[in-house]
């Protein structure tokens, strides 16, 4: 590292080297018996530079050869990609609880017990393909740059499911997240097994305008989309709807959706984004109202606006952080919560579709804000009761016109899908 | 390399284990509207060891070659944890172990192209788009993937197999007023950078598609017969049947294992498909899966009945099949798993797409693939445009269409299929890892009673 940092100084150009090492363990049982049992340990580095305006990216597995990394950073600068930002400086972190040394400590054994004993608690209750599964990782991250910059922080997280699977292949699961061991709790076990249940009766819904609750395990479908529109990279390319509608009413009043980075009750909590700036904070719509848009340093300088900390190596389905360049990306994106149990919620639908599970939630016209997804699996609710699977059934819409008709938002959440709540639309379209 | 790699190996106290070595370029040219905000030219490399221990079986991924004990401790720790906790020992089918050195020949090396000619051809289709006044954005990335790959067993295969694919893909975006629409655009292949040259006219046909786009009325939900292009109809074959051809996706699905066992009536008289790798200058092309096993082209399906599926050497002896060489990973990251290479619909020679028109009647032709996920026998994709059809006759277009359905239910319901094959010219299924070199394409494909949920 130290000679990299050198070889780069060298350059005299303004440099940034982010550094990744991780180390995973995966267990999986398919229909109840052991399946999987994986390992890995990965690292990389990758090196941005800008010099006379100009930006400059590489990467790496093995350090082998410092001085090859700086100059493939030094060969992209040739092809002239703008840059008209500075790497920040930034000192301090502020203090998030990202990582526990006890999930370092998890073994194997320790996944597979919680696995079987996921899978025994399920086959107690109901007949069915049982798969159950949990993966413990860990990770350490180092930002330099040549602003001042030197942060390095750790995380760590194990995931853990049971899912009850139908023979159509539907899947009805339970799911936990913690920064170590967690266990999963028995009663979400039990609904996901209450539901698959509940899921054996296959229903015709009548195609129509219908309420529809949008469920935790579902809600990309509606993030993505305002993900894209809320983008200041979508605001410099003049692809979203919501430009120029800062503080106007784009939902209904009982919407509010936040970054909340610095939420470091679920993990993936972050003080900082992949390029130095600082996480906050802060509402994208707040009780219904359209409040800005976010961004990472290069489109912050291509507005004109402040950096908001969301630069981050992600892309839609996740990638390789030292692959990654930073671009615009809201990592920690939650509805507010509201006041409802999952039942009134179901109570005050009384006619519509419960959506557990969405198919093709990432075709369609993104940038518009429109879906089109296939209910995997989907309940249908009648008189405020569960009826059945919707069977065959699609539910399409835009959300700036759905999240205009919210009627109402849960108050139950789960830390796999970042502290999400169930959320009831009025008056979404529904074919079957 | 592969003596250093066979030495790593050697520490492995087990019944049977494997490593894999892969380098792997990436040159990556991206134009977001006029701007150029992406130029990389790397390498990146890593490991990936698997073990089967007393019919425990498992993989560890690393990138450091100091980590390799590290990594072979961790394999086989885990394989052990495997063989005492299963009730069905894992077996590995039979496979001769190759040595070779494969290069594929290709027409024009990617390599030898200088990175300045890739940025200027890139340049030049981002600007056919941007040439039409109502396109606002473009997001086109010129992309080559070179993988060398070393792949040494105890068994004694030893193996060398250097892949590349180049592509120049992306997505246009048009607005009028509040409505935005977005298209892709795809040129790509595995024979070289030749592939790429002289395709204006790809990018100059989707444009005018993009902006009468903006014209199109949205579909209306409901169910109707419906024709779908060799895009779409490859994106079907792909998601809605093509999964359940992979062994390892049905192989713990009791139900479906039962539903699909060889010799089933699942789709219509006349429904034949085949996954076929060794198709030359294809995205799914390559001659050594990452198991060192030879790929062959496989039918999957005959006349509507069932006569193969896709393999990996474990799912090949849970099967009682023979391995088919379609066990592939998407770098040194991940452990292979099983995918499919190039998969298409068998095109009808007595049916030419006005006869499909005619005998669709009245009903929609979709085209272009906007996207497709699975979830168990249901599945759904989305048409980036289409048509009304009335009367055999083609109509106004239409946009936001998406469409799902159950496999069983609409293999089925296929009633007629064209006799003209296309194949995609992008890749990229993500099945757990991406698999840029998915291949799939056909006919048009003429199919009934399909659910179509608007936008």
């Amino acid at each position: 590292m130290k000679e990299l940092i050198e070889h780069a100084a060298d350059t005299g150009a303004e440099f940034e080297i982010y550094t990744c090492t991780s180390a995973s363990k995966e267990l999986k049982i398919e229909n109840s018996e052991l399946k999987d049992a994986e390992s890995n340990m990965t690292s990389g580095v990758s090196l941005r530079l800008i010099k006379n305006g100009i930006t400059g990216f590489a990467y790496t597995k093995n350090l082998n050869d410092p001085r090859e990394l700086v100059q493939n950073a030094l060969a992209s600068l040739k092809a002239g990609v703008e840059a008209k930002f500075s790497f920040p400086e930034t000192r301090e972190l502020r203090e998030l609880k990202t990582h526990s040394e006890k999930a370092e400590h998890i073994t194997a054994e320790d996944l597979l017990a919680e696995c079987v004993r996921a899978r025994d608690l399920l086959a107690k209750r109901t007949k069915g393909q049982i798969n159950t599964g949990a993966i413990a990782s860990a990770a350490s991250y180092r930002l330099f740059n040549s602003g001042g910059t030197d942060l390095a922080w750790k995380e760590s997280s194990m995931l853990a499911y049971g899912s009850l699977v139908s023979g159509g292949g539907d899947v009805y699961s339970g799911m936990n997240a913690g920064m170590d061991f967690v266990r999963l709790p028995d009663s979400g076990l039990e609904t996901a097994a209450a539901l698959f249940e509940a899921g054996r009766i296959e229903v015709k819904p009548r195609s129509g305008r219908h309420k529809v609750l949008f469920m935790p395990e579902a809600m990309h479908t509606l993030l993505w989309r305002v993900q894209s529109g809320a983008s200041a990279q979508s605001l410099f390319q003049k692809t979203t709807p919501l430009a120029g509608k800062e503080g106007q009413k784009v939902a209904s009043e009982i919407i509010t959706l936040c970054n909340n980075p610095l939420n470091d009750s679920i993990p993936g909590a972050r003080a900082v984004d992949d390029e130095g700036v600082p996480c906050a904070d802060f509402p994208i719509i707040e009780k219904g109202v359209f409040k800005g848009f976010y961004n990472d340093l290069n489109y912050a300088a291509k507005t004109g606006a402040k950096p908001t900390g969301n630069g981050f190596r992600r892309a839609m389905w996740g990638g390789d952080v030292v692959v990654l360049r930073p671009q615009p990306y809201l990592a920690h994106l939650y509805f507010d919560k509201g006041e409802k149990t999952f039942g009134e919620l179901v109570k005050e639908m009384g006619t519509g579709i419960i959506v557990f599970g969405a198919l093709g939630a990432h075709s369609g016209n993104i940038p518009n804000g429109d879906f089109s997804i296939g209910l995997a699996p989907g309940l249908y609710v009648e008189s405020g009761r569960i009826i059945g699977k919707a069977k065959d059934t699609m539910v399409a819409g835009n959300i700036y016109d759905i999240m205009s008709r919210a009627v109402a938002v849960g108050c139950e959440s789960n830390p796999v899908f970042g502290n999400n709540p169930p959320v009831l639309f009025d008056g979404v379209d529904v074919a079957s | 390399m592969l003596d250093e790699l066979k030495k790593m190996l050697g520490r492995i106290d087990a019944d049977y284990a494997d490593l894999r070595y892969e380098i792997k370029k990436e040159t990556v040219v991206a134009f977001n509207g006029t701007e150029l905000t992406r130029v990389t030219t790397n390498s990146t490399d890593g490991y990936v060891m698997r073990a089967l221990y007393k019919g425990g079986f498992s993989s560890t991924a690393f990138t450091k070659p100091e980590d390799a004990a590290k990594a072979a401790a961790a394999v086989l720790e885990n394989a052990k944890l495997l063989s005492r906790n299963i009730k069905e020992p894992v077996r590995l089918a039979g496979t001769a172990a190759i040595k070779d050195h494969f290069r594929p020949e290709m027409t024009e090396p990617p390599a030898a192209v200088t990175l300045e000619e890739k940025i200027e051809l890139t340049r030049g289709y981002n600007a056919i788009p941007l040439g039409n006044p109502k396109v606002v954005s473009t997001a086109i990335v010129y992309n080559e993937t070179c993988r060398n790959k070393f792949f040494v067993s105890t068994e004694g295969a030893e193996i060398r197999e250097e892949l590349a694919t180049v592509s120049i893909s992306g997505t246009g975006t048009a607005k009028d007023g509040a409505l935005t629409q977005n298209l892709n655009f795809s040129i790509g292949g595995s024979e070289g950078f030749s592939r790429l040259r002289d395709r204006r006219e790809v990018f100059e046909n989707r444009t005018k598609l993009l902006t009468d786009m903006l014209s199109a009325k949205p579909v209306t939900g409901g169910k109707y017969n419906v024709i779908l292009d060799p895009e779409l109809g490859g994106v079907f074959t792909h998601e809605a049947f093509g999964h359940f051809s992979e062994a390892d996706i049905i192989e713990n699905m009791p139900e479906l294992r039962a539903k699909m066992h060889l010799g089933a009536q699942l789709g219509s008289g006349i429904v034949s498909i085949t996954d076929d790798p060794t198709l030359p200058h294809q995205l799914g092309f390559y001659k050594y899966d990452d198991e060192g096993v030879p790929v062959r082209r496989v039918e999957l399906m005959k006349n509507g009945m069932l006569t193969g599926r896709l393999h990996s050497r474990r799912t090949a002896a849970i099967f009682g099949d023979e391995p088919t060489g379609h066990c592939v990973a998407e770098d040194y990251r991940f452990a292979p798993m099983v995918r499919m290479g190039t998969i298409m619909i068998l095109p009808d020679p007595a049916t030419d797409f006005n006869k499909l028109l005619a005998k669709l009647g009245d009903g929609l032709y979709l085209c272009a693939a906007k996207g497709g996920q699975t979830s168990g026998e249901n599945f759904t994709f989305g048409a980036a445009y289409g048509f009304e059809v009335k009367s055999g006759k083609v109509a106004g277009m239409l946009r936001d269409i998406n469409i799902m359905g159950n496999m069983f239910t609409t293999l089925k319901n296929i009633a007629a299929v064209g006799n003209e094959t296309e194949l995609s010219e992008r890749g990229g299924c993500g099945k757990g890892q991406t698999n840029i070199r998915s291949c799939h394409g056909g006919p048009h494909v003429l199919i009934n009673d399909v659910v179509v949920g608007g936008r």
